[in-house]
């Protein structure tokens, strides 16, 4: 059976089993094939842009190489920080108790989200349960896998179900009259450069 | 702040201010590194189509383990090893040649259990966030916290003030909605009732405004949803709980070329997000220049076979030198091939390919593969 997320809150230990919420899980989804002049699906390629190589399913390789070209094995690979440092991987935490504290439900307003897990309940101390249905919004310590990100899960209950929102928390800069125009405000503003999904 | 886009937005009594729209700086997160410096993922070329399995089958029949001993049939020294930049996409018929026009798409619908309900001409959905056409205040508002616990928000802008009029505007917008603790879903299009689509096929996304003051400072976000927090598909879509009633007061926009919008799930946030149609670039690097360049010349090969059950196993190591390096860029100095061919196995072929900037690293990495990969049983030809 998977690890499940732990939680602890007022001294008590809950448990949920987690499942990842996807849209297409939720709403369906579609697909656009490629049918040749026989109407038969086509295969995907790609073509180097001097025309010269046609890279078929299997046909490369991947990897990293140093700043000298040496190539560098993804278990000696490691993390840094903004400033040069290696960081240490954080460990999962699933399976192991984190402490859950109230937060207000604006801060999930903050959180640039990564995934989103349906919950199930193994085991649901009574406080966690009333804080939950009564609104409450939960926030512990969260990590899939172990990697380098710290990341925190809110958890939430609507008359849906219970829910664990994974992200990491990311505040708005506050706007003032003094600061501004973000953008030079100018005739030639081309409207199909508007493409602001370009950002994400 | 970073730079961003202009878009018009209309408050609930119909004032209109053209705004910035900016993304939120993203946290900084880790980079790479090794050995104290940084490192760049790279492609690289492991085979050519004649040094597929299949191709080799075709030429050699099948087992050919006697052809990997007795030469080097799956690998082109003067290709392999060699980085992969640019590319453009491109389609194969079914029966492997390259198309000369253009294929033809289709859109398969699937419900979500994944089972394929409908097929037909693609929709092309068009962006209808536009710099002339505002985005609008519908009359839909909920509690902030409400909203928090019905939507997965994975996306948010930032809507910034261009002078003093925008300024009064959305100061205003952000006191009143903090003062109320409640978002409210803004709308596009004529009407500024549909849903927000920012790229051409893009995803619907159910918008939402919400807004903070602290003293003469404020903070207005749109934030941006495309899933409900609810329960996935369980054998039925009237057996999946949406507790709350669908965001009436906004509509999904229409699709242009459709002749089969009765196959398109209802409800606001009932979409997709198709794979761009066409060729795309996938990296950028210039292309390179045709030039004759030297022949690759070969350091080392070590041959290892093993017979099981009356198949010949091969494994076998190649390390050359490119000698393109100092004339191509697309190419590494050295390479470092391995072959893994058990004729019995699912995936006959099998291969590592390494690139190496000098030959002592070309020759560690060799090494290191057959210490790892010769282990038991294998016979040195």
């Amino acid at each position: 059976m998977a690890k499940a997320v732990v939680v602890t809150f007022a001294g008590q230990a809950s448990s949920f089993d987690l499942a990842k919420l996807e849209r297409a899980k939720l709403y369906g989804a579609r697909r656009r094939l490629p049918l040749d002049a026989e109407g038969e699906p086509c295969r995907r390629a790609a073509l180097t842009l001097d025309g010269g190589l046609l890279l078929q399913s299997g046909m490369s390789a991947q990897g990293y190489v140093s700043e000298a070209g040496v190539y560098v094995a993804n278990d000696a690979l490691v993390a840094l920080d903004a400033s040069g440092q290696a960081m240490e991987k954080l460990p999962t935490t699933l399976g192991e108790p984190q402490e859950a504290e109230e937060v207000p439900a604006r801060r999930l307003f903050d959180v640039r989200v990564s995934a989103v897990y349906v919950l199930t309940p193994r085991e649901l101390a009574p406080e966690l349960a009333a804080r939950l249905a009564a609104g409450a919004v939960l926030r512990i310590d969260f990590k899939f896998r172990p990697d380098f990100r710290r990341e925190s899960a809110f958890l939430l209950q609507n008359d849906a179900g219970t829910f664990a929102v994974i992200g990491a928390e990311q505040p708005a800069p506050w706007l003032d009259r003094a600061v501004g125009p973000v953008v030079e405000a100018t005739e030639e503003d081309d409207v199909s450069d508007l493409d602001l999904e370009m950002w994400f | 702040m970073e730079e961003g886009k202009h878009l018009r937005l209309a408050d609930a009594g119909g004032q209109v201010a053209r705004v910035a729209c900016v993304p939120l700086p993203k946290p900084a997160g880790p980079t790479l590194g090794w050995g104290g410096g940084a490192v760049r993922f790279r492609r690289w070329l492991a085979c050519t189509e004649a040094g597929q399995d299949a191709a080799l089958q075709q030429r050699l029949g099948a087992p050919y383990g006697e052809a990997l001993v007795a030469g080097d049939p799956e690998v082109d020294m003067e290709q392999v090893g060699r980085f992969i930049g640019a590319t453009q996409t491109v389609y194969l018929a079914s029966s492997g040649a390259r198309m000369d026009a253009a294929p033809t798409w289709v859109e398969v619908v699937l419900d979500p259990a994944g089972e394929e309900v409908a097929r037909g001409l693609p929709q092309v959905i068009a962006p209808n966030v536009t710099d002339d056409v505002p985005l609008r205040w519908t009359g839909q508002r909920l509690p902030r916290g409400q909203a928090a616990r019905r939507y997965a928000f994975s996306r948010t802008l930032q809507v910034a003030h261009v002078d003093a009029t925008s300024y009064e505007l959305l100061y205003a917008m952000a006191k009143e909605l903090d003062a109320r603790d409640e978002v409210v879903l803004v709308g596009a299009g004529d009407e500024g009732r549909e849903a927000l689509v920012l790229r051409p096929d893009g995803v619907p996304w159910c918008a939402f405004l919400e807004g903070r003051v602290d003293g003469e400072r404020y903070q207005l976000l749109l934030h941006l949803s495309a899933m409900e927090l609810v329960q996935p598909f369980v054998g039925g879509e009237e057996g999946r709980a949406r507790p709350w009633p669908p965001l009436g007061a906004a509509r999904a926009p229409a699709a242009s070329g459709a002749d089969h919008a009765e196959e398109k799930p209802q409800g606001l946030l009932a979409y997709w997000d198709p794979p761009a149609v066409g060729a795309r670039l996938e990296e950028e690097s210039a292309p390179p220049t045709a030039k004759t360049l030297p022949p690759a010349e070969l350091l080392r090969r070590e041959v290892y076979t093993k017979s099981s059950r009356g198949l010949l196993a091969v494994r076998k190591l190649l390390v050359w030198c490119t000698h393109k390096a100092e004339v191509d860029r697309d190419f590494p100095a050295y390479v470092v091939h391995w072959t893994d061919y058990s004729p019995g196995r699912k995936e006959p072929l099998q291969r590592t390919v390494r690139p190496a900037p000098t030959e002592a690293e070309a020759l560690a990495l060799a090494e290191g593969l057959v210490a790892k990969e010769i282990v038991k049983g294998w016979v040195k030809s």
